[in-house]
């Protein structure tokens, strides 16, 4: 690996400032990376149209999936475009069997779905490890590294989009007088037409995003093999000693030596071919050790400092009721670290997501209960949206007591008894209650307590004979000019009353 | 009471009986828009309807006008409608050399504003303030309506487009809320008997209506039906109902108190309607849609449901408790 050829700026970077790179990447590259894409999965389609036959859908699935075979030779040709090495695209598909055969099984089975694939990849076909060698560089390689799932996840989605808005597009595109079909009923539409155009698009989406897609994941991968490998280090130490070696000769071997030091000493983080080439001039490490010693010895390197603070170290005491107050934060952060413990790539994900579900839940359960707090409370009509309430027999009606109990054994006689006491009111208030007990519990009249006196007479007319809805007719009169008049009937027709309730309801309400 | 008196009562309230009759002979199989109306008159309110066109809501004030003797004029509202065209204007006599007052249609007995949502806001504001005032400020001066003034303002359920729906504030000066629907087919194919019968073009008959009151008369039954007896517990029963729609689940907001003493005016006229000289919890249930359902606002998921004004005041009417005596 010669460093000094890179063609882009190593400097220490957050990931997604190393995503961002990827991106430049594939924009400065992008015709050759996207035909080698296409290259690679139209010969693809082609086979799997010849063997899938019409089912379009099955060949849109088979080139998704397949995506292992013709990203390799991206990551291939980008790994050495970064070192001034362009490779012809012929060499390159010359290569491809070298470059797709290794580890394909798994490529196109269980790391087909792994979240990091495109940050994996470089581990495998750059430095040709695998089994046992590959996951522990993996695992020293994606600590604490989520951008490359974030990067799947985003790709997916906007592959998604794009392929949506490619398929609406086209249809838009298609004059108004010449359209067919529906947009919805395009996929239904003889001649698959939709289908086909989901297969076209899809296609045209995967070649659009593959290179970023690969460019970002080695970018991600350069970052990290930098940061932990020092290699803007190594890279700066290079020119600082390019400089020197050109006028300032007497000082060269020092920092010659320095140089190999420091490869030395990064070396031990993690091999590296870069690093080892340097380690040729070192005749001894001991020497470069104390060597370095002396040199950070010299003010330039600034100076140590202690400084000293207290710490509690002891064992926190704890309150009985602590423990159980938190106990729901212990288990949702127990099964959120489940989660992100059980797919490495997944935790950041899942945690989100659980975050994003626990707010959703806690949002709805407010709306419910802001929406509906007429529940909650007493007093008329709250919360009652349903009909039928009060289709009871209520005890009282109008502020008359309605329950037989309450009637006088003979109400006819007496409503008489009053009538001629003079206490016209109390004699009709004692038929009208009587009259509608009556119908309520023996004429099985269900009256809702919300009725009114018409409305209790348009029931009764409803369901009763032509006496009684008579007899009731003039009753309810009587009372409504009586309570809401307050006109007194005459003496003669309030008796008239009392005599013809008997006949129409007997005498007996109970 | 004396015997005069109530003779005379009598006699007014048989020709409010006709009244609905006479109306009844041109609006054709729309009895209770024509009673509903017939309360606005009475109770001195204005109604706002409700209905697709072509359901006769011109031939309705025009036979409206016809049976009281009074004047009628019409309003189509449009974009361009501007308050002036509704109020009048001074105008430069160059005969008189001197300026004059250009009344506009606002001054009659019967106002149809024909799709009033179609008119920006402030043409209907101009409208909506001689409602409530009953008179009409041209130039600094003011100009009295003659009584009786009722407008009956149409809305059409249909084309929102480029409309300007009524604010709430503006609904509430409306006394009721009246929805004009199609007629029943008997009812329909008497109406398609007797108007095309011997008639040249569509205009509108109202030959067949008789002058029944005149306006003096709508004024002395206005007057009756405000001083009607209401009890206290038809008030309480009218401020329940009102009241129980702020408080309901699934309005955003309610009436206010202009709601409650408009389902007493409206229970009034009601009553003398029904001829009766006191008010029952009966005449303010009957009023209690058509004056409430526009000064309810359904909040968004209610509305979404499919729920409509009418659903939820008659859920109300159903749970709150008639007057107890």
């Amino acid at each position: 690996m010669e460093l000094d050829r890179l063609q882009i700026a190593l400097r220490r970077r957050t990931p997604w400032e190393a995503i961002d790179l990827g991106f430049v990447i594939a924009r400065r590259w992008f015709g050759p990376l996207w035909r080698l894409w296409f290259v690679g999965a139209l010969p693809v389609g082609l086979a799997l149209f010849l063997l899938g036959g019409p089912e379009s859908w099955w060949v849109g699935l088979g080139l998704w999936w397949c995506k292992p075979l013709y990203e390799p030779p991206l990551l291939f040709w980008m790994s050495r475009a970064v070192f001034a090495d362009q490779t012809p695209l012929r060499e390159v598909l010359r290569q491809w069997p070298r470059l797709v055969a290794p580890q394909l099984l798994a490529n196109l089975t269980w790391r087909r779905f792994s979240p990091v694939r495109s940050f994996s990849m470089p581990v495998a076909l750059l430095e040709g490890l695998s089994g046992r060698a590959r996951r522990e560089r993996l695992r020293l390689l994606g600590r604490n590294q989520h951008a490359a799932t974030w990067l799947t996840f985003v790709g997916m989605h906007l592959e998604t989009v794009l392929e949506l808005g490619f398929f609406v597009g086209v249809y838009a595109m298609i004059p108004e007088e010449l359209r067919w079909v529906d947009l919805d009923e395009l996929f239904s539409a003889p001649g698959r037409i939709g289908e086909w155009l989901q297969l076209i698009g899809g296609l045209l989406c995967m070649s659009v995003i593959a290179p970023f897609y690969v460019a970002a994941g080695f970018a991600l991968y350069l970052h990290r093999r930098g940061e932990l490998e020092g290699w803007d280090i190594e890279i700066r130490f290079r020119r600082t000693a390019r400089r020197l070696a050109g006028g300032e000769g007497r000082r060269a071997g020092a920092v010659l030596a320095l140089l190999a030091a420091a490869g030395l000493s990064l070396g031990t983080l993690a091999p590296s071919p870069a690093l080892a080439d340097t380690a040729d001039t070192v005749a001894d490490a001991g020497q470069a050790r104390l060597l370095i010693r002396e040199v950070l010895e010299d003010d330039a390197f600034g100076r140590r400092e202690e400084v000293g603070y207290w710490r509690y170290t002891g064992e926190r005491e704890r309150s009985d009721g602590e423990e159980d107050a938190h106990w729901l934060w212990r288990l949702i952060k127990g099964v959120l670290e489940y989660i992100g413990g059980f797919f490495k790539g997944y935790a950041a994900i899942g945690k989100l997501l659980m975050w994003a579900l626990a707010v959703l839940l806690i949002t709805y359960a407010a709306y419910r209960i802001l929406s509906n707090r007429g529940w909650f409370g007493q007093g008329p009509g709250r919360g009652q949206r349903g009909r039928g309430r009060g289709r009871g027999r209520p005890a009282q009606l109008f502020g008359l007591e309605l329950a037989p109990e309450s009637l006088p054994d003979d109400p006819a006689a007496e409503a008489r008894r009053l009538a001629q006491a003079g206490d016209a009111r109390g004699a009709l208030s004692l038929l009208y209650r009587a009259a509608l007990s009556q119908l309520m519990h023996h004429n099985r009249v269900e009256i809702p307590d919300s009725a009114t006196e018409g409305e209790c007479l348009r029931l009764v007319e409803g369901r009763r004979g032509g006496a009684e809805t008579a007899y009731f007719r003039e009753l309810t009169g009587q009372w409504l000019r009586l309570a809401y008049a307050h006109r007194l009937p005459e003496r003669e027709r309030l008796l008239g009353l009392c005599e013809r309730w008997r006949e129409v309801f007997g005498h007996v309400p109970g | 009471m004396s015997e005069e008196r109530m003779q005379e009562e009598a006699a007014v309230l048989e020709r409010v009986g006709r009244l609905e009759r006479e109306i009844g002979q041109a609006v054709i199989g729309q009895r209770q828009v024509i009673h509903d109306i017939t309360i606005a008159l009475l109770a001195g309110g204005h109604a706002l309807v409700e209905g697709v066109p072509g359901l006769g809501k011109t031939l309705l004030v025009r036979s409206l006008a016809a049976a009281v003797g009074g004047s009628f004029n019409r309003v189509q509202f449009t974009p361009d409608l501007m308050p002036s065209d509704i109020s009048g204007h001074f105008m430069f006599d160059m005969k008189r050399d001197a300026f004059r007052v250009r009344k506009g249609p606002v001054f009659c007995n019967f106002l149809l504003a024909d799709e009033i949502n179609r008119a920006p806001a402030k043409t209907q504001s101009a409208l909506l303030e001689v409602m409530q005032e009953r008179q009409v400020t041209i130039e600094g001066r003011c100009f009295a309506l003659d009584p009786p003034f009722l407008v009956l303002a149409t809305q059409n359920p249909i084309e929102q487009e480029g409309t300007y729906p009524l604010p709430q504030a503006q609904l509430d000066r409306f006394l009721l809320k009246v929805f004009i629907d199609y007629p029943g087919e008997e009812e329909e194919r008497d109406m398609v008997r007797r108007v095309t019968a011997g008639v040249v073009g569509d205009g509108l008959d109202v030959s067949a209506v008789t002058e029944v009151l005149q306006p003096e008369q709508i004024m002395d039954l206005q007057r009756y039906a405000a001083s009607l007896e209401v009890d206290e517990q038809i008030i309480g029963y009218a401020v329940r109902i009102a009241r129980a729609t702020r408080e309901w689940s699934g309005v955003d907001t309610g009436c206010g108190p202009r709601g409650s003493l408009s389902l007493l005016r409206a229970a009034r006229a009601n009553a003398v309607l029904e001829g009766r000289r006191f008010v029952t919890p009966d005449d303010v249930k009957g009023v209690a849609r058509p004056v409430l359902r526009h000064r309810l606002k359904l909040s968004a998921d209610l509305e979404i449901e499919g729920y409509r004004a009418d659903d939820v005041l008659g859920d109300i009417l159903d749970s709150v408790e008639a007057p107890r005596v």
